[in-house]
């Protein structure tokens, strides 16, 4: 059977009762961080990221979502410990949302994009990505299309980086224009990357370890999980 | 200090200092022990931004084999990193 992953695009906002129940399945670490955010903004996003992390987790391993534990891996990507092993997890924010996604048995990396107005995308992707990339978001006819050609090309590296579970810059110059399977250089490994619908003004993609396809479900909401 | 050369670390604080303040607006004063992802949300995209500022401004090259999210917890961890990582333009 072919391989699935999920994909959860959620407002990063929620009102007082969500964001109790969210983070009622924080773990106690993870609460101490949503603390020492400083603004209500990026606490509220951390903490609807994470619960939204875990309530999925919890109904995909049949745990109490509070229960599930993670370790970090040589350059921080966190997996799933114990009798958990089997599911992989990643998540992603930007601006008012985030993404979350979970496969079984093959480790996953998303990442969601907004694009950023007033940023530099032909000084960005000439300075870090492959130039044939660069060329590629210098020749876009407009700023906006520049914009939106980098952050797609951005969420895509870094999808695939979070799913080595390698480090984000030195793999910057890995080349995901053309193909979907990519090779990071640092673990070294084969991806197949997918882009996922995302609302307008962000982009989404998805990577799986490993080249064979994949189906993606995308979904924007969690059920009720009360 | 020649036009040319590597800048010092104090002055990479100040700059990483002065752009971080200026790009993120936090409602704290941003020093050397402020956690860059969990108290400013600093993200891998506005990382990449303030990279690229402090390159333009600093008129150095950072090296970014090497860099990875443990080296920027903390403004000190960039500073750190960076002062041992540019070279001149």
């Amino acid at each position: 059977m072919r391989d699935a992953v999920r994909v959860w695009v959620l407002p990063a906002g929620a009102g007082p009762d969500e964001l109790a129940r969210y983070r009622a399945v924080l773990d106690p670490a993870e609460r101490a961080r949503a603390a020492r955010l400083a603004a209500d903004g990026l606490r509220d996003r951390f903490t609807v990221a994470h619960g939204a992390l875990r309530v999925p987790g919890g109904r995909a391993t049949g745990a109490s979502p509070a229960a599930l534990t993670w370790r970090r891996g040589r350059y921080g990507k966190p997996a799933l410990t114990g009798p958990w092993r089997g599911l992989h997890t990643s998540l992603s924010y930007s601006g008012d949302l985030v993404a979350v996604a979970l496969s079984e048995g093959r480790p996953v990396g998303v990442d969601i994009q907004h694009v950023v107005p007033g940023g530099d995308p032909v000084s960005a992707s000439a300075r870090f990505f492959h130039p044939r990339e660069a060329r590629h978001v210098a020749a876009g006819c407009d700023q906006a299309v520049r914009a939106r050609r980098f952050v797609r090309l951005w969420a895509r590296k870094e999808a695939a980086v979070k799913a080595a579970g390698g480090r984000l810059w030195p793999n910057l110059g890995m080349p995901v224009d053309r193909a979907d399977v990519v090779e990071c250089a640092d673990p070294a490994g084969r991806h197949r990357l997918a882009d996922v619908v995302a609302p307008q003004g962000c982009a989404v993609a998805v990577a799986l370890a490993g080249q064979e396809p994949y189906a993606v479900e995308c979904r924007t909401d969690l059920g009720d999980f009360r | 200090m020649l036009e040319h050369d590597v800048p010092t670390r104090d002055q990479v604080v100040e700059r990483l200092t002065v752009l971080l303040t200026r790009m993120l607006r936090p409602d704290a004063p941003v020093t050397e022990q402020t956690q860059l992802m969990d108290e400013l949300g600093l993200s891998s995209s506005l990382g990449l931004e303030l990279l690229l500022a402090l390159e333009d401004e600093l008129e150095i090259q950072i090296d970014v084999e090497e860099l990875d999210e443990d080296r920027m917890a903390t403004l000190a961890d960039l500073a750190d990193y960076i002062t041992a990582n540019s070279t001149a333009r």
